[in-house]
């Protein structure tokens, strides 16, 4: 598997990540500020960015799929970052769009202030798992969320990962 | 399996690495755990034997006051307890089963008494009460004379172990049925100190077929006895004979001779047997007093010679060490025979397979002296046509000649016979199979009946292959659960289902492995995910072929099984290796078929039900 160093962090500790996994946050889809009133609207409005995207080849089966992920078990960080995503056949490629809003939106297990829709070939799982593990971890840091609000665009948003 | 999302500790994380790690360069399969199976039914039925063999001798003591040989022992009684001694162990041996048989009868069991008919018709169950009652019986005959072998019983014993040990097991069918035939080859490895003669005897008697899946675990069993057996009494070959040469090499052509008048003379014998077998059966007397008179016929011949006690095993070794004169072997001969035939006709459980030896033997004697007579010049030695004889006979009479071969070059260890052993064998093989259809134990499982074997047919199918114990996670499960059954499971794949068990898919420790140390993925992520929903599936509606064509398209040991292409409900799973061992049964099939023709069925036995068979077994 090809992998690129993407951060550099203090004192040598260093992260891997796949290089197709590096290149589909790069080209993520960045929504800020994100208007939503619900879990539904919120994810409504994320894929809206995806229209166009040609990575896409069924847009409402990638709606029907990722809410019917939402029902079986939200996936939710408790400092208010939500992850809507599935694994489908209707995207030919792992496709990101990050939502940014400055008022929490509620989700059904909590507060959102962060989206992160994220869309997966079925046959990807290591880059959906390396993809999640690595947003999952990262955002679990001290500040990170405070620090990624202030985010403009994606180049911004990764950035503010590795200080 | 219940839900949890507690997060694995950095210790256990460390485990389910180091887990990872070995299951990936080990791969320990069902082929491996079945390994070792073998290797635990060969040392404990080993072990049965033994117990088998102490017990013998006990009872021996307590009938001849003597713990030596049995042939020693009766040579040391006066003559009228020559002949009350195998009368009394007749008639024990016949009430025991008599009795054992009612009590056994009253309980209706889908298990067979046999470990022939469990492994090659049956469904791997052997019944525990019934071996016990014949394992009795075999012990008062064999204990008090009776001319039958011993080594019948010790691999029953060895079966049963094996047998109970698949039931706990919980296996398939195949791989039950292979776990007997892994203790029969352990017994007879045990029997004759014989590892290889041991493996091929089941592979190619019972089974039928010699397939490396099914090979591999008996040669394992069978050596992990014969070594348990040496640790106890030592190894040495049972007839080490003294050095053997070929003084000129056209001692080949009478050699070949003897294998063809060797093969002419086995349906000869096996005629005897079911001769002497249908003249008991007319006497309308219960199994003690068959059983009675059986023992009184051998006692009545032990009085004049009492080297006919017992399987012949010292007798054959006498053989092999005194020089008997042609009229000693002659006579000998001739009341083995006697005795044989009615120890087994009267229906003594026990086997023929150590008689068998000692006739060819004798008879390989004979001919080599005959020889010597009549061409001195090419100086035979007689000791070599009696083992070459030995095993053309016996492979005329089993109709097995790769295992006749390789049981008498491990019995003598001698390989300067083997290029001449192996022509005989093959001559006395094709041409006793002229005249014979079922062999020495075709005969066994005709005993059981067509109609049984039939019936024990139809039901093996994919539904005897499934494993009904699959593990599953619900769709929902977390990472951390998943990491946690892989930690705790042998598998390489999970099943996910969902409320109501359909299947949805199964998750690849493959493509989760690299991710199983990280705790931020344990509450994002849930089986749901990362499951591979088109993994291959089977049903029991599809057959075996389409089985093996779903097993190719991935790389798994094992495949769920769901009840049908529409609920997709799961109800287990089957293994590559059970599908291998069930198909290499299948192959041996249309042979057993062919010997158990549905035009003779006879004996109390027919009814394969479970009851005790007032007959003597064939093997061994």
């Amino acid at each position: 598997m090809r992998r690129a160093i993407l951060l550099g962090r203090t004192s040598g500790e260093r992260e891997l990540i796949n290089t197709k996994t590096l290149e589909s946050l790069r080209t993520a889809a960045f929504v800020n500020p994100l208007a939503a009133g619900s879990e539904i609207e919120a994810i409504e409005r994320l894929l809206e960015e995806l229209k166009t995207n040609p990575l896409v080849a069924d847009l409402t089966e990638l709606k029907r799929t990722i809410i019917e992920r939402q029902k079986v078990d939200p996936p939710f960080l408790p400092m208010g970052v939500a992850f809507p995503h599935a694994r489908t056949d209707s995207v030919r490629g792992i496709v990101i769009v990050v939502g940014i809003s400055p008022q929490p939106i509620p989700f059904s297990v909590g507060s959102a202030r962060l989206v992160l829709l994220i869309g997966v070939p079925k046959k990807a799982v290591a880059e959906y798992l390396e993809l999640t593990s690595f947003l999952a971890r990262h955002l679990r840091g001290e500040n990170v969320l405070d620090r990624l609000m202030g985010t403009t665009n994606i180049e911004q948003f990764l950035a503010a990962f590795a200080p | 399996m219940p839900r949890s999302h507690a997060g694995l500790s950095p210790a256990l994380r460390r485990l389910l690495l180091l887990k990872v790690w070995l299951v990936e360069h080990f791969r320990l399969s069902d082929r491996q755990v079945t390994l070792f199976w073998a290797a635990a039914i060969g040392f404990f039925g080993a072990l049965a034997a033994e117990s088998f063999r102490k017990a013998t001798d006990f009872l021996q003591f307590l009938g001849t006051g003597h713990l030596s040989s049995i042939i020693t022992s009766f040579e040391d009684l006066p003559l009228w307890q020559r002949f009350l001694v195998p009368t009394i162990g007749g008639l024990l041996a016949g009430l025991t089963l008599f009795f054992g048989n009612r009590l056994i009868s009253s309980v209706r069991q889908k298990s067979t008494t046999d470990y022939m008919e469990a492994v090659v018709v049956g469904n791997g169950k052997i019944s525990f009460r019934a071996s016990l009652v014949k394992t009795i019986s075999a012990l008062f005959s064999i204990s008090s004379g009776a001319s039958i072998g011993r080594e019948g019983p010790l691999v029953q014993l060895s079966s049963l172990l094996a047998s109970l040990a698949g039931q706990v097991r919980r296996c398939p069918v195949p791989q039950k049925r292979h776990m007997v035939a892994c203790g029969a080859a352990a017994g007879i490895a045990s029997a004759y100190n014989a590892p290889i003669a041991g493996a091929f005897f089941v592979a190619e008697i019972i089974l039928g077929t010699v397939v490396v899946e099914s090979l591999g675990p008996l040669i394992l069993a069978s050596v992990v006895a014969t070594f348990t057996t040496r640790a106890i009494h030592g190894g040495s070959a049972l007839y080490r004979s003294p050095d053997l040469e070929f003084h000129s090499r056209w001692e080949a052509i009478p050699i070949c001779v003897m294998g063809l008048l060797l093969g002419f003379l086995a349906p000869v014998f096996l005629q005897l047997l079911r001769r002497s077998e249908k003249l008991f059966s007319r006497l309308r007397s219960p199994a003690p007093v068959k059983m009675a008179i059986g023992g009184a016929i051998v006692g009545g011949i032990a009085i004049f010679w009492p080297q006919v006690c017992g399987n012949g095993q010292d007798l054959l070794s006498s053989l092999f060490h005194q020089n008997w004169d042609f009229d000693t072997i002659l006579i000998l001969l001739i009341a083995k025979l006697a005795a044989t035939s009615a120890t087994f006709g009267s229906g003594a459980v026990g086997g023929v397979f150590t008689p068998t030896l000692f006739i060819g033997s004798a008879l390989g004697f004979l001919y080599g002296q005959t020889v010597l007579l009549l061409f001195p010049g090419l100086q035979p030695d007689p000791n070599i046509y009696g083992l070459v004889g030995m095993g053309a006979f016996l492979s005329a009479a089993s109709g097995a000649p790769i295992m006749a071969i390789l049981m008498v070059f491990e019995l003598t260890l001698s390989y300067t016979i083997v290029p001449y052993l192996m022509v005989a064998c093959v001559l006395g093989y094709y041409c006793s199979s002229i005249f014979e259809r079922r062999f020495m134990y075709g005969e066994s499982l005709e005993r059981k009946g067509a109609a049984f074997f039939n019936s024990q047919l139809a039901e093996v199918s994919m539904t005897d292959l499934i494993r009904t114990d699959p593990i599953t996670l619900p769709e929902q499960a977390s990472f951390a659960e998943v990491a946690r059954t892989f930690l705790q499971f042998q598998f390489q794949h999970l099943y996910v289902v969902d409320s109501s068990r359909r299947f949805l898919g199964a998750i690849s420790l493959h493509d989760v492995k690299a991710f199983l140390d990280r705790p931020e993925l344990e509450t994002v992520v849930i089986a749901a995910d990362i499951m591979d929903e088109n993994f291959p599936r089977i049903s029991p509606l599809q057959g075996t072929a389409d089985a093996l064509r779903k097993f190719s398209e991935t790389n798994s040991e094992r495949l769920p099984v769901i009840d049908n292409f529409n609920s997709q409900r799961l109800i287990g799973s089957v293994s590559k290796t059970d599908l291998i061992l069930h198909l290499a049964g299948e192959q041996s099939r249309p042979a057993v078929a062919r010997a158990v023709e549905p035009d003779v069925v006879e004996g109390p036995a027919a009814s394969g039900d479970g009851a005790v068979a007032t007959k003597g077994d064939t093997t061994k």
